[in-house]
């Protein structure tokens, strides 16, 4: 895969962190942003210490500048950039919602991550993905498809983003950019501390996967995503792939 | 018996038809839109029942708490029986490239809508607890598959769908149902859009569906036999999808 460049939102830990190493070791150049730069240059330093290639660079998706200025920082250092995946999310996606009672800035919150977070990378990312036939991919959840009682802020913004990856893809299908969602369950440092602290929550949410057992970042979920980014996937867009051990077989 | 009230949130033509087949099936009626509702309003109470009409911003869920509480007082109800959100805008319906749009452009045309819809969920639990009634969602079918130049409304009308499923979950105890409704475009009167992506041709009934179509369809989750449906989405496009 020499000269595929990727680039990955919210990088530096979770999820972002496991997909940015599961490209880089399938030989994508990695561009790992996060909000705190240091956070991301300790990634790119596990890349390089396993022999790939990565570059941190600053970015909160939140904000349109910092966006557009991670991508073009790209795109001048490595001349292309073929993948981006859109794994940040808010940092409160997982506290339960009070949904009658909960103000507009709570939304704003998830939206702003999320969706507007959407909107932001893939118009920035448009015209480079173009001239690479790339692809984007939005990491999304089952709660965007089923709901969720207590998380339902967090379950109205994954939906977004399955409106999203559906219309764009019919929109991007003709110019030869591809446009997919991941729906994952993982380990992240959040969900180990908690099943640090609650013994029987790792097995309670493992029952109800046939495959008993929940994701790996790296393992599980990011080859996956790299599939997603990379040429074995350029005749899939418009779709939502749910890797979570077979928890979730409706679609 | 007293009458069951219902509110319909949004105006224009098919919430205007839903309205109407509301009055038809004997509700006493509110209807709200931020702009203005009194046109669509007029021409049912021209048909021969009085409507309330409700005009106020859907931008903050405590201000549509008090003006929807002072509405319903005012027209001497405690409570709704069924409230069905048809919103959308006119504007929502134009095709645009997401590459031409500007960041104020998206939050108009899919942020805004979503917050309105959300403002609407928000403030419904309370007024139809009492009665143990109903919510309806009508949003376009674009939801369900996307369509090329249509981003903002697919997105906006998705993350209705899944806040309204969450709705649905937490409300299920309290006796409240939340459904769904996904019409095709061209009921909502899109008839500019004949021929572009969106319209892929395959209804397989004759004919084009209409609002009253779906204000029909819409009240098929009104009836008593309705009452073990929550969180479904019922398609109506002339079986265009027929999926899942
Ligand atoms: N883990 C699962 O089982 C699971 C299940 C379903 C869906 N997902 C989806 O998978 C993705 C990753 O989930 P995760 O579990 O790895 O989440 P996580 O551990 O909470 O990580 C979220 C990441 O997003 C970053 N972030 C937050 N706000 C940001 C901003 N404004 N700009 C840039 N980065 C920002 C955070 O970085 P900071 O350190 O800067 O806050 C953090 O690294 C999400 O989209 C999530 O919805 C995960």
């Amino acid at each position: 895969m020499t000269g595929h460049v990727a680039l990955v939102t919210g990088a530096a830990a979770g999820l972002g962190k496991g997909i940015a190493l599961a490209l880089a070791a399938a030989g994508s150049t990695v561009v790992v942003t996060a909000r705190r730069l240091a956070a991301g240059a300790e990634v790119v330093e596990a890349i390089t210490a396993r022999g790939g290639t990565g570059w941190a660079t600053e970015c909160d998706v939140t904000s349109a500048e910092s966006v557009r200025a991670a991508i073009e920082a790209t795109a001048a250092r490595f001349g292309r950039l073929d993948a981006v995946v859109h794994n940040a999310t808010s940092r409160r996606s997982s506290e339960p919602v009070d949904f009658e009672r909960a103000g507009p800035q709570l939304w704003r919150e998830h939206a702003d991550v999320s969706l507007t977070g959407s909107f932001t990378v893939a118009h920035a990312a448009y015209p480079h993905l173009r001239e690479s036939q790339g692809a984007l991919l939005l990491l999304t959840s089952p709660a965007g498809m089923r709901g969720s009682a207590n998380l339902s802020f967090y379950a109205g913004v994954k939906g977004a983003q399955r409106g999203f990856v559906k219309a764009l893809a019919r929109e991007w299908g003709p110019g030869g950019v591809r446009v997919n969602g991941l729906a994952p369950l993982a380990v992240t440092p959040a969900l180990a501390a908690a099943f640090e602290a609650d013994p029987t929550m790792e097995s309670r949410i493992a029952d109800k996967v046939p495959m008993r057992r929940v994701g790996d970042p790296e393992t599980d979920i990011g080859a996956p995503a790299v599939f997603l980014c990379t040429a074995g996937s350029r005749y899939i867009t418009g779709q939502t792939l749910i890797v979570n051990g077979g928890r979730d077989t409706f679609l | 018996m007293s009458k069951r009230v219902a509110l319909v949130v949004g105006a224009a033509d098919l919430g205007e038809a839903v309205a109407h087949r509301l009055v038809r099936d004997g509700c006493e009626l509110i209807l709200c839109d931020p702009h203005d509702p009194a046109p669509a309003a007029a021409r049912i109470t021209g048909a021969g029942a009085p409507v309330t009409t409700l005009c106020t911003p859907l931008d903050d869920p405590d201000d549509f708490r008090t003006a929807l509480g002072t509405t319903l007082r005012d027209a001497g109800h405690d409570a709704l029986d069924v409230l069905v959100y048809t919103l959308v805008s006119a504007e929502a319906f134009v095709p645009r490239p997401l590459a031409t749009l500007t960041g104020p452009e998206w939050q108009r045309l899919a942020e805004d809508p979503i917050r309105y819809g959300l403002t609407v969920l928000q403030v419904a639990h309370e007024v139809l607890a009492p009665r143990r009634g109903r919510f309806v969602l009508v949003v376009p079918a674009v939801a369900l598959e996307g369509a090329a130049e249509l981003v903002p409304l697919a997105t906006a009308a998705e993350t209705l769908r899944a806040l309204a499923k969450s709705a649905a979950r937490r409300w299920a105890a309290d006796g409240i149902t939340v459904n769904i409704v996904t019409p095709d475009v061209f009921a909502y009167g899109a008839e500019h859009l004949r021929g572009t992506d969106v319209d892929r041709g395959e209804a397989v009934l004759p004919g084009p569906g209409t609002a009253a179509d779906v204000a029909d369809a819409m009240s098929l989750l009104l009836a008593p036999a309705a009452a073990r449906l929550t969180g479904t989405t019922l398609i109506v496009d002339g079986g265009a999808l027929m999926t899942p």
